[in-house]
């Protein structure tokens, strides 16, 4: 568990991480989404003390990760799989780190096993693909064996098929008990490995949800092709209802029950060519949520608009 | 080459990952210090960087040393009861420390700023979040590998040259007053020379930083004295970075001179690290 308690960074100017609270519970994959610049490196740097806090501190199962006689045992963690030696091979990097725990050679191999970079565990890691790199990067997180995983963007780089490895690697982690922290920019990878959601925007906590609750939430919509779309768009606007125009024959209409949308169509002889319900998909939901978080922080310093 | 890896993991379903037992019994401070400076030990010890520099470091001691040995036996063979020889056959030994500086303060600054530059010190950092004992197990690992191979090139270099000398009929002894605290000073110089070299890249961060910050002390300061007196220069030359601690291993000095000169130069070295250590506990990494 990663209790995250009233936490701040302050690069000069500007708020990085602004009074975050958010505790990431054991036993499933939480996703951590953001724009770019909303915090989600520097949070996951002070969860591991890379970063000193401004305000504010991180447990991890009750502690503070240096309070870990031997850290690795307690968080595996992947922030940016260059951070490593090229001229180091793969093999005796793991080692270095493994001895810092007390972690036998064994262990060393396994993971390496495990990620697949057995056959080249002895090369230098200067001759690593992108992908390798990311392998080797989840390697040392899994090296410890620890209770706790936090991965940043760790599908970056992979090939489709390690893509598919590393979703049914996390979720078999979380299945184990363990807390998996994941954070990426890829919302279909999100919805399909993540069980809970947290999304930062601009260094506040957004969305602390369930996936299943966030994907209810976007807001569904309905969908109405129809020759007759300014005549629809009359009917529509005199009973209050609000729509987007898609294209030139299709309307979404949001907010109301598909019902009611052909009952008013049947009321006013509007010939229907479709009409369906659509489920808003996380990446709706994710963007109505980060969108406003933006705008409002934009808006803020010059106070130029009114919202 | 690599996508046969890749195919035979994605292949197969993630597997479950066997849960070790928990580990009873929290390991002491020692142990902790002791297992980081393991680590140090294998990262220094598994980039081609090191062997190189310390290779060019005994090159450098033995290589100049036994030239200048070899000199010494020919200008004796020559004119055997002319003058003694313009070079102490002893001091000769020591003659090529001077040269191993640059071979030795470059380990030191890049065994500390190679991890920054790659990004490695990141990793480091999260495997030994306590940051003091960092310090300290990089300087335990740095001094392992300094020691021996400076220590050992000058010895060798003195018993290399006790032959060559012999040859004019010339004897020289680790046993004379003062010749095994010069010998040994050689490699005790160039020891701490490394921990303050590696002490300006914890402060600096950057190879060619640090790099610059030590010629620049090593030059400027003997530049700028030669404008004072030279009662100031009597007085203040011995302890500029440049002098301080050579007196170790040279002749002609008094023991306790010699050794306060080499300690001074040690506190050098502690005042860097401990600055280093206070900087990189309160920096971000």
């Amino acid at each position: 568990m990663i209790e995250i308690n009233q936490l701040s960074k302050r690069f000069g100017s500007k708020l990085a991480v602004d009074n975050l609270t958010v505790t990431i519970h054991p036993g499933r994959v939480t996703g951590f989404l953001g724009p770019n610049g909303a915090g989600k490196s520097t949070t996951m740097r002070m969860i591991v003390g890379l970063d000193r806090p401004t305000g504010g501190e991180v447990l991890i199962d009750g502690l503070r990760y240096s309070d870990y006689a031997a850290p690795l045992r307690q968080v595996g963690a992947l922030l940016d799989a260059k951070a490593l030696h090229p001229g180091r091979s793969a093999y005796h990097h793991l080692w270095a780190l493994a001895v810092t725990a007390g972690i036998g050679r064994d262990r060393v191999r396994e993971v390496l096993e495990l990620v697949g970079l057995s056959d080249v565990a002895g090369r230098r890691t200067r001759t690593f693909s992108l992908g390798m790199g990311q392998r080797l990067g989840i390697a040392s997180a899994l090296l410890g064996d620890p209770p706790v995983l936090m991965l940043d963007e760790p599908v970056n780089g992979l090939d489709p098929d390690g893509i598919h490895w590393i979703r049914g690697l996390l979720r078999a982690l979380a299945a184990e008990g363990r807390t998996v922290f994941v954070s990426s920019h890829l919302m279909s990878e999100m919805a399909l490995t993540a069980d809970h959601l947290v999304i930062l925007g601009r260094g506040r906590l957004l969305a602390d949800v369930a996936m299943a609750e966030m994907l209810a939430a976007s807001s569904p919509s309905v969908l109405a092709r129809t020759p007759q779309t300014d005549a629809f768009a009359m009917v529509l606007r005199q009973e209050g209802i609000s729509f987007q125009r898609f294209e030139p024959q299709v309307l979404s209409i949001t907010d109301e029950p598909l019902d009611r949308i052909a009952e008013l169509a049947f009321a006013h002889q509007i010939v229907l060519h479709e009409l369906r319900a659509t489920h808003g998909s996380l990446e709706d939901a994710y963007l109505a949520l980060t969108h406003d978080a933006v705008e409002y922080v934009a808006t803020t310093p010059t106070s130029r608009r009114v919202a | 080459m690599t996508t046969s890896a890749t195919s035979t993991t994605s292949s197969t379903p993630a597997p479950a990952i066997p849960v070790r037992g928990a580990h009873a019994g929290q390991p002491t401070p020692l142990r902790i210090l002791g297992r980081a400076t393991r680590s140090e030990l294998i990262k220094l010890g598994t980039v081609r960087s090191t062997g190189w520099v310390l290779l060019l470091a005994a090159v450098s001691i033995i290589g100049i040393g036994v030239v200048n040995a070899i000199g010494i036996l020919v200008q004796l063979r020559q004119r055997p009861d002319s003058q003694p020889p313009t070079l102490d056959p002893a001091a000769a030994a020591l003659s090529g420390v001077g040269a191993a500086l640059v071979a030795v303060a470059a380990l030191g600054i890049l065994s500390v700023t190679a991890d920054y530059s790659s990004g490695m010190i990141k990793t480091t950092i999260a495997a030994v979040p306590r940051r003091a004992y960092l310090v300290l197990a990089h300087t335990g690992a740095l001094l392992s590998y300094v020691l021996p191979v400076a220590v050992g090139s000058t010895l060798l270099t003195f018993l290399a040259n006790k032959i060559i000398v012999s040859f004019a009929g010339v004897t020289i002894s680790i046993t004379d007053p003062g010749v095994a605290r010069a010998v040994v000073g050689g490699g005790l110089y160039l020891a701490v020379l490394a921990v303050f070299t590696a002490g300006l890249g914890w402060l600096l961060r950057s190879t060619a930083g640090a790099l610059v910050t030590w010629l620049a002390l090593w030059i400027v300061p003997t530049l700028v004295i030669m404008l004072f007196p030279s009662s100031i220069v009597e007085r203040v030359g011995p302890w500029l970075p440049a002098n301080v601690g050579t007196a170790i291993y040279q002749f002609g000095v008094s023991g306790t001179a010699a050794w306060s000169s080499l300690a001074v130069f040690a506190g050098y070295g502690l005042v860097l690290m401990g600055l280093a250590t206070v900087l990189l506990r309160r920096r971000d990494a």
